[in-house]
């Protein structure tokens, strides 16, 4: 399999644009999976899996045949939904009113729409919202160590990041957790009375 | 012997801990330190209900039927030589080199030029004074915002200059200090604050770590999240801009007062 997938890499990277599409289709199931752990809803991870195909098609000819074409996507597609995070937090930042300039505190809103309340159980959404109050670092820490089961020294590599900083990407994500999760850990009839 | 702390008991949850056998028999032998860890493995496992959606089948090949189309546009480097191309085209070329002799000639001129008013060695008026510290913080603050508004929207893929943002926020840093003193002596407690605020901004950036040239992905977000969560970036334009009117109201004033003396006829100062 290792093998096949070497060959149809180095097809693709000699200009085989076929080849290239058997990557995706082989690959698209797995980045999807990553993309939405990280950003948190389906239209995003789906813009997430076509800008890291794009990107790592046009990066082709840069992928050391050494290393396992897998591995190479699933940094490109961390590196991918890491900038989708930044540029819907700022945009989110700039959305929000700014009629009074005394208001210089701007928080970015994470709550659910009616629909999504109806869909879901609640838990799942505050879960959710929960992780949409993690920076985009701290989040791909988080998702990288909790959901995709990688070491803080392989995720620091990921991320460019030295090991310590990795950890407190990850602790101050499980902190953020705790403050937004807690009253979700009681027992009902704690939270109801 | 001090108690667990949540990053330890996090890097054993994890199985990331040095000190696994310790914190195993700490756990057992206190109903605390146990109960805190049950409380940090139920919050973790309710994380853990998240689901992801399974996608469909066909989604690979939907996905590649989106993308094959796309596979044709430039990237980011593409843009970049379409754009130096355009740019270098002879017609653009011509009207780039005019610019820049209208340039190297208003430069030449104004070193050559007397100045046109103003007695040498005359010690400016109060207003005169508050007006350049006025114009002089307008421009710092507009330096300063360029820089931050860079730095905030960096990509992570940008490799953004190590060396080049900690050197002009260095110099950045050194006029800021001296507006601040400047801004808290006349008076102005609230640019005074907004400019203390930035200079620690302008601090952190100075002094990052350089490492291999470039800023790691942490750095830069650490960066990011502070300009955007301590709302610097928006004081620094909010006052930048009240700078910017109260500046032009000053210029506006100034006109009309010497409009009004070049009209007024000769003799209506009294003065012969």
């Amino acid at each position: 399999m290792k093998d096949e997938t070497a060959a149809i890499v180095a097809r693709a990277r000699a200009g085989e644009e076929g080849a290239f599409g058997l990557l995706v289709e082989s690959h698209s199931r797995d980045v999807f999976r990553l993309a939405y752990r990280m950003t948190g809803n389906r239209e995003n991870a789906d813009d997430v899996v076509q800008e890291a195909f794009l990107r790592a098609f046009r990066s082709l000819h840069r992928f050391d045949e050494r290393s396992r074409f897998g591995t190479w996507l699933h940094r490109i597609t961390v590196n991918c939904a890491m900038d989708h995070l930044r540029r819907s937090n700022r945009e989110a930042s700039r959305r929000q009113p700014q009629a009074d300039e005394t208001i210089l505190e701007r928080q970015v809103s994470h709550e659910p729409g009616p629909e999504r309340l109806a869909e879901s159980g609640q838990i799942e959404l505050q879960v959710e919202r929960a992780l949409g109050t993690l920076s985009p670092i701290e989040r791909s820490a988080f998702v990288l160590r909790h959901f995709e089961h990688q070491s803080i020294a392989e995720i620091g590599h990921q991320l460019g990041a030295r090991s310590s900083a990795t950890k407190h990407a990850v602790f101050r994500a499980v902190r953020k957790l705790r403050r937004e999760l807690a009253p979700w850990m009681e027992t009902p009839d704690a939270r109801t009375a | 012997m001090h108690e667990l702390r949540d990053e330890e008991l996090i890097l054993y949850f994890y199985g990331e801990s040095r000190h696994t056998e310790e914190i195993r028999r700490r756990l057992d032998a206190s109903a605390d330190e146990r109960e805190r860890y049950d409380e940090l493995c139920r919050l973790l496992q309710l994380v853990e209900t998240q689901p992801v959606p399974e996608p469909h089948a066909d989604y690979g090949a939907r996905v590649w039927r989106r993308l094959k189309p796309r596979l044709d546009e430039p990237g980011p480097a593409g843009r970049v030589r379409e754009w130096l191309r355009a740019l270098l085209a002879p017609r653009r070329l011509a009207a780039v080199g005019a610019v820049a002799m209208l340039l190297a000639l208003a430069f030449t001129a104004g070193r050559f030029w007397p100045a046109a008013s103003g007695e040498p060695g005359q010690p400016l008026p109060e207003a005169g004074r508050q007006r350049i510290l006025l114009v002089a913080v307008g421009e710092h603050l507009e330096r300063s915002e360029m820089l931050l508004v860079e730095l905030a929207n960096a990509p992570r893929e940008g490799a953004l200059d190590a060396v080049g943002e900690p050197r002009r926020a260095e110099e950045l840093l050194s006029s800021n200090r001296l507006y601040r003193r400047a801004a808290r002596r006349s008076g102005q407690g609230a640019l005074a604050e907004v400019l203390e605020e930035l200079e620690r901004l302008l601090l952190d950036v100075a002094h990052l770590d350089a490492g291999g040239g470039e800023l790691s992905a942490v750095d830069l977000d650490a960066l990011q999240e502070r300009i955007e969560s301590g709302g610097v970036l928006f004081k620094v334009q909010v006052v930048g801009s009240r700078l910017q009117r109260q500046t032009q109201r000053q210029n506006q004033r100034q006109n009309q007062r010497q409009n009004q003396l070049n009209s007024a006829p000769p003799d209506s100062s009294g003065e012969v």
